[in-house]
């Protein structure tokens, strides 16, 4: 009988069947087994059973559209070439430069005033509106903003036909 | 590794897709079959692959040498499956009949019928086993990475992975062996 005992052999009977222990073990394993038959029964089961699991394990074996696909996806998500950041803050420049120049140009300023005046009037109309009744001060307000809103609109379309 | 592999990587790092179909065609099965063996599904497994190799792609950049690909490759697959496992999991989603790979059409209908019933009882045993007991057995047991790679590759230490996986034999010897008795 061999130093090992019969808990550590069973412990080890499965590295030694896939070839996963030391050499040194490997030899303790052989020597155990051979005088012992409890650990050799053990054994024949645990060869059993790790081949049962190696021949029986799926093995998934791709073909060339999985390659074709996968090579599909990479040039669908593949980075857009980006921009050097000298060229990004060049052109967050010059949009600067152009928002000022719209601000102090003619055209805004008098787009600026014609707004501001429309709301001026609107905002009179509807104060003198919600003082009447509550059930009015409600559909005046709604109205209100709804033409608060199309006003607003108005001025933004025109704004950016100006800026076309 | 050799030279040649090593050039082929260190081409798909400067951006060269041509370089990087040629490591997709040689890694393909083993991405495949690794996320097969965590998930347990043929078509996650396929879903997986690809999005492993589409994220290596996007970042192969970033990788430090040419020799850490393969295990950086599997990183990113054992990544994607536990995330997938855990969702499926969490979801109650339950193994199908299409989940096993098509077999040989050769074989009498006996003969594949008998052969899906045992590939069904080897993937009911894996799915008996934790997570990170799967994880490590699938990557020692069928795709032979040593127990440092393994290690490194899930971030743990050497003495936990031993552990995951004496423990991880363990309950499938005593799943299988009654089974199959």
């Amino acid at each position: 009988m061999t130093n090992m005992d019969c808990k550590t052999c069973k412990a080890l009977l499965w590295a030694y069947c896939v070839d996963d222990l030391e050499k040194d073990l490997l030899a303790q394993v052989d020597e155990h087994t051979a005088c012992c038959s409890s650990c050799r029964e053990e054994l024949d089961t645990t060869t059993a059973t790790t081949r049962f699991l190696h021949t029986h394990m799926p093995l998934l074996q791709s073909d060339h559209s999985f390659v074709q696909e996968t090579l599909d996806k990479i040039t669908l998500t593949e980075p857009a070439s980006t921009l050097k950041p000298i060229i990004g803050i060049i052109l967050i420049l010059i949009i600067i430069l152009l928002i000022g120049l719209l601000i102090i140009s003619p055209i805004f300023i008098s787009l600026l005033w014609l707004s501001a005046n429309i709301l001026f009037t609107l905002v009179q109309q509807g104060a003198l509106v919600i003082k009447t009744a509550p059930l009015l001060q409600i559909i005046s307000g709604t109205i209100l903003t709804a033409l608060l809103f199309i006003v607003l609109v108005s001025i933004r379309r025109l704004a950016m036909r100006c800026i076309a | 590794m050799t030279e040649d592999l090593s050039l082929v990587i260190e081409q798909a790092m400067t951006g060269d897709k041509a370089a990087f179909s040629k490591l997709v065609w040689r890694y393909k099965d083993h991405i495949l079959n690794i996320a097969f063996g965590i998930v347990g599904n043929a078509q996650d497994a396929e879903d997986i692959a690809q999005e492993a190799f589409l994220k290596a792609f996007l970042s192969i950049k970033r990788l430090s040498s040419a020799k850490a690909f393969y295990r950086w490759l599997v990183k990113i697959t054992v990544n994607l499956s536990i995330d997938k496992k855990t969702a499926n999991s969490l979801r109650w989603v339950k193994p199908l009949e299409t989940a096993l790979p098509l077999a040989i059409s050769t074989q009498s209908p006996e003969k594949i019928a008998e052969q899906r019933e045992q590939q069904k009882l080897v993937i009911a045993a894996l799915d008996r086993l934790t997570l990170e007991q799967r994880t490590v057995l699938v990557l020692r047991e069928f795709q032979d990475l040593s127990y440092e790679e393994i290690a490194l590759i899930l971030r743990i230490p050497l003495g936990t992975v031993k552990s995951r996986i004496n423990a991880a034999r363990s309950r499938l010897y005593n799943i299988l062996a009654p089974e199959r008795l």
